[in-house]
């Protein structure tokens, strides 16, 4: 069925109609821009309380991007407690020459390998430039979106599936289709080029996809 | 147009083409049944990913964070009053003044004069200070001829340099 629109304007209408349970408190990158860039320069003006209302904005993201790269970990919000330290410590190194959130999650995926080496865990590294092998092309099939997402089962199928990939494939996936980060501050974040940001993310796809085939009536790939 | 490939239709899905290249790609689904279907697939794969919220924190995250964080500003700000009475150079000024109290208080009352000395004599040497090689200040003439052979009470010495860096010359 071809689009009769940008098909990511359609993932924000099925978004907001709640289709497939999106949950509206998440930062809405898109809405909430003008805010952060208001309490950012409320806080640095010396309003401290300002911090507040970024940790609110961002305090889930973060979280969730940290158990991204870590896996479920019982002190992902220990860690995310550390994150926005840092962030509150070093606001003011801020230039603004990209968004907060890239800034935000640079800053994560450094606190994140640090414990990982504290830990005496390879950290993950998300910036280096080789990439895992399995490219598996997407496999096509398609049932109307409105089927995908149509009861709490499925999300709970949905996210084991997304828990079940890589830390890199959760990550990239994470700041593409929730974050809505493009590939340039996707790169910005991960510290990698734009090139692997886009195979990495293509080969998440191809990965959930591959998961996800009998939730989504995907026929068997060239059938 | 050639069938695009798949990373073509993701960026296609996720705005990240031109529009030129969106034009094509639209048309070229709108014709191309399994390119269509691709991108349907596609679509769905995204959806399915975007609707897993986020892991939410515990309730009170924040006030604990904003707890913390005034606990550090606490520790690392101490009040302006307290800040600027343990400056460093204070503190060296305050130590210095201390030294020389003690050293001062504990000079005189080792040597308390006899009544028939005199109350104090600097006397200054042009090399060692010893009581055999001084002369007095050129102001005090009177006290260059008082210049005694042996130490006596009254009398304090002094090489002329630390004389000078003491700012006693």
């Amino acid at each position: 069925m071809p689009p009769d629109r940008p098909a990511i304007r359609e993932l924000r209408a099925i978004r907001n109609n709640h289709i497939i349970g999106y949950n509206m408190d998440s930062p809405g990158r898109h809405n909430s821009a003008a805010q952060e860039n208001e309490l950012i320069s409320r806080f640095l003006g010396g309003e401290h309380a300002a911090f507040a209302g970024l940790v609110e904005l961002y305090k889930n993201s973060i979280h969730q991007f940290i158990i991204c790269i870590l896996g479920p970990d019982r002190d992902a919000e220990d860690i995310a407690q550390e994150v926005f330290i840092q962030i509150y410590n070093s606001l003011s190194s801020f230039r603004r020459d990209s968004s907060f959130s890239t800034w935000a999650y640079a800053l994560a995926r450094n606190v994140c390998r640090r414990h990982l080496r504290s830990r005496g865990r390879e950290p993950i590294l998300l910036n280096e430039s080789t990439d895992d092998k399995t490219i598996n092309e997407i496999p096509d099939g398609a049932p109307p979106h409105e089927t995908i997402i149509e009861n709490a089962e499925t999300q709970k199928i949905v996210q084991e599936a997304i828990n079940g990939l890589s830390p890199i494939h959760r990550t990239v996936l994470f700041l593409s289709c929730w974050e809505r980060l493009s590939y340039a501050e996707i790169s910005l974040a991960l510290d990698v080029p734009v090139g692997t940001v886009r195979s990495r993310l293509h080969n998440a796809m191809a990965a959930l996809a591959q998961k996800l085939r009998p939730v989504l009536n995907i026929p068997e790939q060239g059938g | 147009m050639q069938c695009p490939n798949t990373e073509e239709l993701m960026d296609y899905t996720l705005e990240e083409c031109s529009s030129p290249k969106r034009r094509e790609i639209e048309a070229h689904c709108l014709a191309c049944p399994e390119c269509g279907h691709k991108l349907q697939t596609l679509k769905q794969t995204l959806s399915a990913a975007a609707s897993v919220r986020p892991a939410p924190v515990s309730e009170g995250f924040t006030a604990r964070l904003m707890e913390g964080l005034e606990g550090q500003n606490a520790a690392a700000q101490p009040s302006i009053p307290v800040r600027l009475f343990f400056r460093p150079a204070w503190g060296l000024a305050l130590a210095a003044c201390s030294i020389l109290l003690i050293l001062s208080t504990a000079y005189f009352a080792g040597h308390r004069n006899s009544p028939g000395d005199p109350m104090q004599t600097f006397v200054f040497s042009d090399g060692p200070a010893t009581f055999n090689n001084s002369f007095s200040a050129a102001e005090n003439p009177a006290a260059a001829a008082d210049v005694p052979v042996t130490k006596k009470p009254g009398y304090i010495y002094a090489d002329t340099c630390s004389a000078v860096k003491c700012g006693i010359l």
